[in-house]
């Protein structure tokens, strides 16, 4: 059951503070949408609003075209993987992936837990407490309690961030295959950009309470909305001379370049080098290059590509 | 840790309080066990007993159950009845009122426990007077459920700040992912709160099961007809004579089984239970 | 959710107290009156200061005799206990379990222990001093032997629940902070005053406030090993379901220290807090 959601100028405040400003968004059905962010800019209220946790003060939610606004959580049919993935501890992990199933009177409980365990590969764990299991295993279950009664929507709460890094990667991709299985609409929340690059069929971007840009993350890397949206996309925020601006491999480093740098350091990340330097006009940039410099050296460079911006920086 | 522990001295010092402490508190033990266990030739009868008796009978007890064994099984269920219905309603109101403390805004929050902080303040004895014309007129003078209807008092706020402190050591992710999974609001309080502060209700049962089995003044001017065992106790302490060693007997079964109970059960008794309500 | 637990302890406990106080200024034909006062005052002496100028009802003057050397001795044990529970030693575990028996052991079962240690007759307390050569002493005959039977039968019960509370405080102290202040040249002694203490006052306040309301509820335990009157045995001995006027007067006697002890406590935590 595939749907899609639509957000109508959402707004939500907590006394004085608005977390959610006037914020409006269509989320495809089948598609894999992430929402980005730092961490303080309205990630969570978002996803709470959407659950029913929460209620926004104005605005509207849709699910399949079906106003969900005042429903609670019970009744909106989505589901949600959270970032501790919130799995009942006095329950086993078979009872965790039943109880959705149960809490909505279906039928063939027993048959349709096995076929999504077998799906995830966790029919061998079935029988284990919680605190018996790694945290990828937790990860799993968690998503196949989700998956299990076949919902609306899945909204998914930073489920990566609480797994190593290197169960971190191959969880990724799997996630990633499992949603292109399913062909369901997913919400995924994350601060972590390689996350939002690796997913997200669209990313948008979360900046104080509304959506500065919503597009593919390559879109957003190349073609940048405004100067915000630069400065937080990418490994390296965007260098900017005046209202230009341009990333670090947008640049080609050679004694006829039309601007020199001082350089400050400079950090290798697997062979290629990064500069740091200041124009004498004391604007901080960075540079890709393909050898090192040291402190002090001068290195002159052309803007080979570059973004105007309409706003001076 | 850095410290003075090493130092063999301090660790004198500590042994000296350990033991001298230890002492004080089994002395009053000691003397209940040897008043029921001695003939009362070496303990109540003359001026000056035995501080280590020479001779242990059976004879006190059989004696003081000849005479009032029925009175002491009455007193005895009546006592388990009461204390089963104060721990069991102080669950059942304390989990739904901790609950609903532990999500109200912090300004209503702290009023509501302010009354009920403020009623423990309020003296039993006070209170117990006019409940007891009350409870005459309703019927519910000298019966076990009356009595512990106003014991209740006594235990209900501690019961509340306990379970406050459990509940709120309970991921709120698990109540909403319970939403979220399709659980009523009610089925989130039953099926995945509850289950989940059995510890801290454990403790909150156990604190009111014994605050009430000790419980003494409204026992005494709320059920005084057919007694409670504290009250019956005392009955025979307050009077000279044999009976004392009736008195001590009674007081000897009721407390072997509370001590076992409250040494195995020590890691549930914490100050910290006390403490987080009323801090936070 | 809420409302059963507060109407119940509203219903049951704030409507009686208020009805006390009420019934306290009534006849027993419903007129009004201070009389029940009066015969309250009248009835169990007075204790005089002739050089304050003051004289107080006997009751009242033992009330606050017991409240504050209870709450004194309690404290003090309970220090010690707690900063011995504090410390990591062998048998440490015993030792925490054992100290809690008397919590529990019934009021009304240590009562009855210290009546036998502490009386003439078939008294062990006395035993004890004659095998050491000391005269015996009559133990209830005087009004601060009894005080300190009753002190002492009441520390032995409560004061286990005072160091459950220090201690709780206690270990919320980081132990870093006494490494750094032995690091800092602090002595056992400054320690204790400059941080334990300082530290707890928060605990204190609580213990002190629980205890203390305790205290001058302490009933079953003054029947039982106290000859004289307090608060709380007045009323008991004037409670007649007949006229329970009197005792209601008694008992809002009572209620009135009670509440101005927490109000004491209470502003004093405040400032404590805005400190």
């Amino acid at each position: 059951m595939v749907a899609k959601l639509e957000l109508v100028s959402l707004s939500k405040s907590y006394g004085k503070i608005d977390v959610i400003k006037n914020l409006s968004l269509e989320v495809g059905a089948g598609e894999f949408f992430v929402v980005l962010g730092p961490s303080g800019t309205g990630k969570s209220t978002l996803l709470k609003l959407i659950v029913g946790i929460e209620q926004p003060d104005e605005g509207k939610i849709l699910i399949d075209g079906k106003d969900v606004t005042r429903l609670p959580p019970n009744k909106r049919n989505l589901a949600m993987v959270f970032q501790n993935y919130a799995l009942y501890p006095n329950l086993n992990v078979y009872q965790n992936i039943a109880f959705p199933l149960k809490m909505h009177r279906r039928r063939n409980i027993d048959s349709k837990v096995k076929k999504v365990a077998q799906e995830l590969g966790i029919e061998e764990i079935l029988e284990k407490r919680i605190q018996q299991i790694s945290g990828g295993q937790q990860q799993r279950v968690a998503l196949a309690r989700a998956i299990v009664r076949n919902p609306a929507l899945f909204l998914l709460d930073e489920p990566l961030s609480n797994l190593d890094a290197r169960v971190r990667y191959s969880a990724r991709s799997e996630l990633k295959k499992i949603q292109e299985e399913l062909d369901e609409t997913f919400l995924f929340v994350t601060h972590d950009q390689k996350e939002a690059e690796a997913l997200g069929d669209r990313v948008g971007v979360l900046h104080s309470g509304s959506f500065e840009q919503v597009a593919p993350y390559r879109e957003l890397y190349e073609n940048p909305g405004t100067q915000w949206i630069g400065d937080f996309v990418g490994d390296f925020p965007m260098n900017f001379i005046k209202n230009i601006g341009f990333r670090p491999e947008w640049t080609s480093i050679g004694d006829s370049g039309e601007h020199e740098i001082m350089v400050d350091t400079s950090e290798s990340i697997g062979g290629i080098f990064f500069i740091h330097g200041t124009l004498k006009d004391g604007t901080s940039l960075i540079l890709k290059s393909l050898r090192r410099y040291d402190v002090g050296d001068s290195v002159r460079f052309s803007v080979t590509r570059s973004r105007t911006f309409s706003e001076a920086p | 840790m850095v410290s003075e522990y090493n130092n063999p001295r301090t660790r004198y010092y500590i042994y000296a309080v350990a033991v001298f402490v230890s002492f004080f508190v089994l002395l009053p033990i000691y003397i209940l066990v040897i008043i029921s266990f001695a003939p009362s030739s070496q303990t109540i009868d003359i001026y000056y007993p035995y501080l280590i008796p020479t001779k242990l009978t059976l004879v006190n007890f059989i004696n003081s159950f000849r005479g009032v064994g029925t009175l002491l099984e009455a007193a005895f269920f009546k006592s388990l009845e009461t204390a089963f219905i104060v721990a069991a309603l102080a669950i059942l109101l304390g989990f739904h009122a901790a609950f609903g403390l532990n999500r109200l805004p912090l300004r209503v929050n702290s009023t509501l426990i302010g009354i009920l902080f403020f009623s423990t303040m309020i003296p039993s004895i006070t209170i117990a007077i006019p409940i007891s014309v009350t409870f005459l007129k309703a019927g519910l003078y000298d019966t076990s459920v009356g009595l512990a209807l106003a014991q209740e008092l006594v235990v209900l706020p501690l019961t509340v700040f306990i379970l406050m402190g459990t509940l709120d050591s309970i991921p709120k992710q698990l109540e909403q992912q319970s939403r979220v999974d399709g659980a009523s609001f009610f089925q989130t309080l039953y099926l995945v709160i509850f289950p989940l502060a059995v510890p801290g209700i454990v403790s909150a049962f156990l604190l009111s099961w014994l605050m009430s089995w000790d419980e003494f003044t409204f026992a005494a001017l709320i059920s005084p007809v057919h007694p409670t065992l504290p009250f019956l106790i005392y009955l025979y302490a307050s009077s000279r004579g044999g009976s004392i060693l009736t008195g001590a007997s009674f007081a000897l079964l009721v407390t072997i089984p509370v001590i076992v109970l409250t040494i195995i059960l020590s890691k549930f008794i914490k100050g910290g239970y006390l403490t987080s309500g009323i801090t936070g | 959710m809420i409302l059963p637990a507060v109407i119940y302890v509203t219903y049951l406990a704030f409507y009686p107290a208020i009805e006390a106080v009420y019934g306290s200024f009534q006849t027993i034909r419903g007129t009004y009156t201070v009389y029940n006062y009066q015969f309250v005052f009248g009835t169990f002496g007075r204790i005089e200061f002739p050089a304050l100028h003051l004289s107080i009802p006997t009751p009242i003057y033992n009330t606050f005799v017991i409240t504050l050397t209870a709450l004194v001795l309690q404290f003090s044990l309970a220090l010690i206990i707690a900063s011995l529970l504090s410390k990591p030693f062998k048998g440490r575990a015993a030792f925490s379990a054992l100290f809690l028996i008397p919590f529990g052991v019934a009021t009304v079962v240590t009562g009855l222990i210290f009546h036998n240690m502490f009386s003439t007759y078939g008294g062990y307390a006395n035993s004890f001093l004659r095998a050491i050569g000391l005269r015996p002493i009559n133990w209830t005959g005087s009004y601060w032997t009894s005080t300190i039977v009753l002190i002492l039968a009441d520390a032995w019960k409560n004061t286990p629940i005072v160091t459950l509370i220090l201690l709780a405080g206690m270990t919320s102290i980081s132990p870093d902070i006494y490494s750094q202040s032995m690091v800092d040249g602090a002595g056992v002694f400054q320690r204790f005053f400059r941080i334990t203490l300082p530290n707890l006052k928060g605990f204190i306040v609580i213990a002190l406030m629980i205890r203390g309301i305790s205290e001058f509820n302490i009933f079953a335990m003054a029947l039982l090993v106290y000859p004289y009157q307090l608060l709380t045995t007045m009323t008991y001995a004037l409670y007649d379901t007949v006229n329970a006027h009197p005792s209601y007067a008694a008992g809002s006697i009572l209620l009135a220290f009670v509440l101005i002890f927490a109000v004491i406590i209470m502003t004093y935590r405040g400032r404590y807090r805005g400190v």
